[in-house]
Protein backbone atom coordinates (compact mmCIF):
# COMPACT_ATOMS: atom_id res chain seq x y z
CA UNK A 1 0.00 0.00 0.00
CA UNK A 2 1.13 3.12 -0.54
CA UNK A 3 -0.61 6.81 0.28
CA UNK A 4 -2.08 7.45 -3.25
CA UNK A 5 -1.15 10.99 -5.31
CA UNK A 6 -2.56 14.14 -3.69
CA UNK A 7 -3.38 12.69 -0.52
CA UNK A 8 -0.72 14.41 2.37
CA UNK A 9 -0.64 18.32 2.62
CA UNK A 10 2.80 19.81 0.77
CA UNK A 11 4.15 20.22 4.30
CA UNK A 12 4.39 16.28 4.46
CA UNK A 13 5.15 15.76 1.15
CA UNK A 14 8.30 17.44 1.80
CA UNK A 15 9.12 16.63 5.44
CA UNK A 16 9.07 13.04 4.01
CA UNK A 17 11.02 14.09 0.78
CA UNK A 18 13.57 15.70 3.25
CA UNK A 19 13.69 12.46 5.53
CA UNK A 20 14.17 10.62 2.39
CA UNK A 21 16.72 12.00 0.42
CA UNK A 22 19.48 11.61 2.86
CA UNK A 23 18.98 7.95 3.12
CA UNK A 24 18.36 7.66 -1.16
CA UNK A 25 21.62 9.73 -1.53
CA UNK A 26 23.63 7.53 0.66
CA UNK A 27 22.40 4.51 -0.75
CA UNK A 28 22.94 4.93 -4.01
CA UNK A 29 26.56 6.04 -2.97
CA UNK A 30 26.60 2.52 -1.67
CA UNK A 31 25.05 0.63 -4.36
CA UNK A 32 27.93 2.32 -7.08
CA UNK A 33 30.63 0.94 -4.27
CA UNK A 34 29.17 -2.52 -4.75
CA UNK A 35 28.42 -2.25 -8.40
CA UNK A 36 32.45 -2.71 -8.71
CA UNK A 37 32.26 -6.92 -7.20
CA UNK A 38 30.66 -9.03 -9.39
CA UNK A 39 28.75 -11.11 -6.19
CA UNK A 40 27.33 -8.46 -4.96
CA UNK A 41 26.23 -7.12 -8.49
CA UNK A 42 24.37 -10.43 -8.87
CA UNK A 43 22.83 -10.06 -4.97
CA UNK A 44 21.94 -6.71 -5.99
CA UNK A 45 20.07 -7.79 -8.96
CA UNK A 46 17.97 -10.43 -6.62
CA UNK A 47 16.89 -7.74 -4.07
CA UNK A 48 15.46 -5.75 -6.69
CA UNK A 49 13.79 -8.65 -9.10
CA UNK A 50 12.19 -9.83 -5.66
CA UNK A 51 10.58 -6.27 -4.89
CA UNK A 52 9.38 -5.96 -8.27
CA UNK A 53 7.94 -9.29 -8.20
CA UNK A 54 6.21 -9.06 -4.73
CA UNK A 55 5.23 -5.34 -4.96
CA UNK A 56 2.76 -6.18 -7.70
CA UNK A 57 0.98 -8.88 -5.87
CA UNK A 58 -2.03 -7.95 -5.23
CA UNK A 59 -3.93 -10.00 -3.16
CA UNK A 60 -7.79 -9.12 -1.90
CA UNK A 61 -9.01 -9.28 1.55
CA UNK A 62 -12.26 -9.81 3.55
CA UNK A 63 -12.24 -6.19 4.77
CA UNK A 64 -12.83 -5.29 0.83
CA UNK A 65 -9.71 -4.19 0.13
CA UNK A 66 -6.79 -5.66 -1.63
CA UNK A 67 -3.22 -4.53 -0.79
CA UNK A 68 0.18 -6.39 -1.68
CA UNK A 69 3.64 -7.13 -0.21
CA UNK A 70 6.55 -5.01 -0.37
CA UNK A 71 8.94 -7.58 -1.28
CA UNK A 72 12.11 -5.67 0.86
CA UNK A 73 12.74 -8.46 3.11
CA UNK A 74 15.57 -9.55 0.95
CA UNK A 75 17.29 -6.24 0.12
CA UNK A 76 17.15 -5.60 3.74
CA UNK A 77 18.82 -8.69 4.29
CA UNK A 78 21.85 -8.76 2.38
CA UNK A 79 22.25 -4.60 2.24
CA UNK A 80 20.72 -2.88 5.11
CA UNK A 81 17.95 -0.04 5.16
CA UNK A 82 20.14 2.80 2.89
CA UNK A 83 20.16 0.42 -0.49
CA UNK A 84 16.77 -0.80 0.38
CA UNK A 85 15.47 2.57 0.08
CA UNK A 86 17.22 3.26 -3.48
CA UNK A 87 15.07 0.22 -4.59
CA UNK A 88 12.22 0.97 -2.87
CA UNK A 89 12.32 4.26 -4.52
CA UNK A 90 12.56 2.32 -8.48
CA UNK A 91 9.53 0.33 -8.11
CA UNK A 92 7.85 3.15 -6.36
CA UNK A 93 8.52 5.73 -9.37
CA UNK A 94 7.11 2.99 -11.56
CA UNK A 95 3.89 2.66 -9.87
CA UNK A 96 3.74 5.98 -9.17
CA UNK A 97 3.88 6.87 -12.82
CA UNK A 98 2.65 3.78 -14.89
CA UNK A 99 -0.39 2.74 -12.51
CA UNK A 100 -1.30 5.34 -10.22
CA UNK A 101 -0.57 3.55 -7.59
CA UNK A 102 1.40 5.96 -4.60
CA UNK A 103 2.50 9.21 -6.14
CA UNK A 104 5.07 11.27 -7.13
CA UNK A 105 3.88 14.01 -4.34
CA UNK A 106 4.07 11.29 -1.48
CA UNK A 107 6.75 9.50 -2.84
CA UNK A 108 9.19 10.57 0.07
CA UNK A 109 6.62 9.65 2.43
CA UNK A 110 6.31 5.99 0.55
CA UNK A 111 9.99 6.01 0.29
CA UNK A 112 10.30 6.52 4.01
CA UNK A 113 7.70 3.68 5.08
CA UNK A 114 8.70 1.37 2.16
CA UNK A 115 12.34 1.55 1.83
CA UNK A 116 13.77 3.10 5.61
CA UNK A 117 11.41 2.73 8.34
CA UNK A 118 10.43 -0.52 7.67
CA UNK A 119 13.32 -2.32 6.74
CA UNK A 120 15.12 -0.46 9.70
CA UNK A 121 13.32 -2.49 12.19
CA UNK A 122 13.93 -5.40 9.54
CA UNK A 123 17.25 -5.21 9.92
CA UNK A 124 17.59 -4.97 13.31
CA UNK A 125 15.33 -8.17 13.56
CA UNK A 126 17.77 -9.76 11.16
CA UNK A 127 20.69 -8.68 13.46
CA UNK A 128 19.23 -9.95 16.77
CA UNK A 129 18.42 -13.37 15.02
CA UNK A 130 20.96 -13.81 13.03
CA UNK A 131 22.01 -17.38 13.69
CA UNK A 132 19.28 -19.32 12.23
CA UNK A 133 19.69 -17.50 9.13
CA UNK A 134 15.69 -19.05 7.39
CA UNK A 135 14.13 -17.55 10.67
CA UNK A 136 16.27 -14.51 10.71
CA UNK A 137 15.12 -13.78 7.15
CA UNK A 138 11.85 -14.79 7.59
CA UNK A 139 11.21 -12.60 10.68
CA UNK A 140 12.88 -9.58 9.09
CA UNK A 141 10.71 -10.05 5.96
CA UNK A 142 7.51 -10.74 7.98
CA UNK A 143 8.36 -7.14 9.91
CA UNK A 144 9.44 -5.40 6.83
CA UNK A 145 6.06 -5.55 5.85
CA UNK A 146 4.43 -5.22 8.87
CA UNK A 147 6.27 -1.69 9.83
CA UNK A 148 5.94 -0.50 6.75
CA UNK A 149 2.10 -0.32 6.78
CA UNK A 150 2.36 0.79 10.45
CA UNK A 151 4.22 3.82 9.61
CA UNK A 152 2.23 4.81 6.66
CA UNK A 153 -0.55 4.33 9.16
CA UNK A 154 1.00 6.88 11.43
CA UNK A 155 1.98 8.87 8.68
CA UNK A 156 -1.90 9.18 7.32
CA UNK A 157 -2.52 10.01 11.27
CA UNK A 158 -0.08 12.77 11.57
CA UNK A 159 -1.59 14.40 8.58
CA UNK A 160 -4.85 13.64 9.55
CA UNK A 161 -5.63 13.48 13.02
CA UNK A 162 -9.14 12.72 14.43
CA UNK A 163 -8.59 15.93 16.67
CA UNK A 164 -5.69 18.37 17.05
CA UNK A 165 -3.92 16.60 19.52
CA UNK A 166 -1.57 13.85 20.47
CA UNK A 167 -4.99 11.84 21.57
CA UNK A 168 -6.46 12.46 17.48
CA UNK A 169 -3.52 11.13 16.02
CA UNK A 170 -3.02 7.69 17.94
CA UNK A 171 -7.07 7.96 17.32
CA UNK A 172 -6.47 7.67 13.32
CA UNK A 173 -3.84 5.37 13.26
CA UNK A 174 -5.60 2.47 15.36
CA UNK A 175 -8.64 3.04 12.60
CA UNK A 176 -6.30 2.42 10.11
CA UNK A 177 -4.26 0.23 11.72
CA UNK A 178 -7.16 -2.04 12.44
CA UNK A 179 -8.14 -2.01 8.67
CA UNK A 180 -4.38 -2.88 7.36
CA UNK A 181 -3.88 -5.65 9.78
CA UNK A 182 -6.41 -8.06 8.54
CA UNK A 183 -4.65 -7.84 4.93
CA UNK A 184 -1.19 -7.23 6.24
CA UNK A 185 -0.47 -9.85 8.42
CA UNK A 186 -1.32 -12.53 6.22
CA UNK A 187 0.51 -11.28 3.55
CA UNK A 188 3.47 -10.81 5.57
CA UNK A 189 3.41 -14.25 6.30
CA UNK A 190 3.41 -15.48 2.65
CA UNK A 191 6.06 -13.17 1.73
CA UNK A 192 7.80 -14.16 4.06
CA UNK A 193 8.02 -17.73 2.86
CA UNK A 194 8.43 -16.59 -0.49
CA UNK A 195 11.80 -14.77 0.75
CA UNK A 196 13.31 -17.60 2.55
CA UNK A 197 12.63 -20.13 0.05
CA UNK A 198 14.48 -17.29 -3.02
CA UNK A 199 17.32 -15.93 -0.63
CA UNK A 200 17.82 -20.26 0.52
CA UNK A 201 18.40 -20.79 -3.41
CA UNK A 202 20.33 -17.87 -4.57
CA UNK A 203 22.74 -18.31 -1.59
CA UNK A 204 23.23 -21.65 -1.70
CA UNK A 205 24.06 -21.86 -5.06
CA UNK A 206 26.54 -18.79 -5.05
CA UNK A 207 28.19 -20.40 -2.27
CA UNK A 208 28.60 -23.72 -4.46
CA UNK A 209 30.15 -21.03 -7.70
CA UNK A 210 32.35 -19.48 -5.81
CA UNK A 211 32.92 -21.95 -2.67
CA UNK A 212 32.99 -19.24 -0.08
CA UNK A 213 30.68 -18.26 2.86
CA UNK A 214 29.07 -15.75 1.07
CA UNK A 215 26.56 -13.59 3.51
CA UNK A 216 28.48 -14.65 6.84
CA UNK A 217 30.00 -11.12 7.24
CA UNK B 1 -19.15 -13.08 2.92
CA UNK B 2 -17.51 -13.54 -0.64
CA UNK B 3 -18.81 -10.19 -1.41
CA UNK B 4 -16.90 -8.83 0.66
CA UNK B 5 -13.67 -10.27 -0.80
CA UNK B 6 -13.21 -7.31 -3.53
CA UNK B 7 -10.06 -6.00 -5.45
CA UNK B 8 -10.96 -2.42 -4.21
CA UNK B 9 -7.23 -1.06 -3.07
CA UNK B 10 -7.11 0.51 0.15
CA UNK B 11 -7.07 3.70 -1.73
CA UNK B 12 -10.47 4.26 -2.00
CA UNK B 13 -10.80 2.86 1.50
CA UNK B 14 -8.43 5.24 2.81
CA UNK B 15 -10.06 8.17 1.04
CA UNK B 16 -13.22 7.54 2.76
CA UNK B 17 -12.04 7.21 6.14
CA UNK B 18 -10.24 10.56 5.31
CA UNK B 19 -13.27 12.58 4.17
CA UNK B 20 -14.57 10.98 7.64
CA UNK B 21 -12.52 12.92 9.33
CA UNK B 22 -11.85 15.97 7.53
CA UNK B 23 -15.24 16.41 5.16
CA UNK B 24 -13.39 18.96 2.99
CA UNK B 25 -10.67 16.35 2.19
CA UNK B 26 -10.03 16.14 -1.51
CA UNK B 27 -6.44 14.79 -3.03
CA UNK B 28 -5.13 17.88 -3.96
CA UNK B 29 -2.88 16.42 -7.25
CA UNK B 30 -4.83 13.26 -9.18
CA UNK B 31 -2.20 11.28 -10.99
CA UNK B 32 -1.05 12.57 -14.57
CA UNK B 33 -1.61 9.61 -16.23
CA UNK B 34 -3.95 6.83 -14.99
CA UNK B 35 -4.61 3.67 -16.63
CA UNK B 36 -7.38 2.06 -17.54
CA UNK B 37 -8.29 -1.14 -15.82
CA UNK B 38 -7.06 -3.46 -18.44
CA UNK B 39 -4.28 -0.88 -19.35
CA UNK B 40 -3.37 -1.72 -15.65
CA UNK B 41 -3.32 -5.33 -15.22
CA UNK B 42 -0.92 -5.64 -17.80
CA UNK B 43 1.61 -2.86 -16.65
CA UNK B 44 1.18 -4.62 -13.20
CA UNK B 45 2.17 -8.10 -15.07
CA UNK B 46 4.90 -6.13 -16.73
CA UNK B 47 6.04 -5.29 -13.73
CA UNK B 48 5.88 -8.90 -12.08
CA UNK B 49 7.83 -9.81 -15.26
CA UNK B 50 11.08 -7.38 -15.09
CA UNK B 51 11.30 -8.94 -11.83
CA UNK B 52 11.12 -12.66 -12.78
CA UNK B 53 13.07 -12.04 -15.75
CA UNK B 54 15.85 -10.87 -13.20
CA UNK B 55 15.59 -13.75 -10.71
CA UNK B 56 15.41 -16.68 -13.43
CA UNK B 57 18.30 -15.13 -15.11
CA UNK B 58 20.68 -14.78 -11.68
CA UNK B 59 19.30 -18.55 -10.76
CA UNK B 60 19.54 -20.11 -13.72
CA UNK B 61 23.71 -18.27 -14.25
CA UNK B 62 24.09 -19.68 -10.68
CA UNK B 63 22.55 -22.85 -11.65
CA UNK B 64 24.86 -23.28 -14.85
CA UNK B 65 28.26 -22.23 -12.92
CA UNK B 66 27.79 -24.92 -10.28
Amino acid sequence: MHIAEGFLQPEWCLFWYAFSAPFLIYGAMKIRAKMRNRTEKILLAVATGFIFVLSAMKIPSVTGSCSHPTGTGIAVVLFGPAITAVLSAIVLLYQALLLAHGGITTLGANVASMGIIGPFFAWITYRALKKNRRVAVFSASAVASISTYVVTSIQLALAFPATQSFEGVIETAIRFLAIFAFTQIPIALIEAFLAVAVFEQVISKLEEVSKVDVRSS
Amino acid sequence: MFALLSWLGLDEIIEDILKEIDPDFQPWLSPLFEPSGELESFLFSIQVAIGALILGYVIGYLHGRS
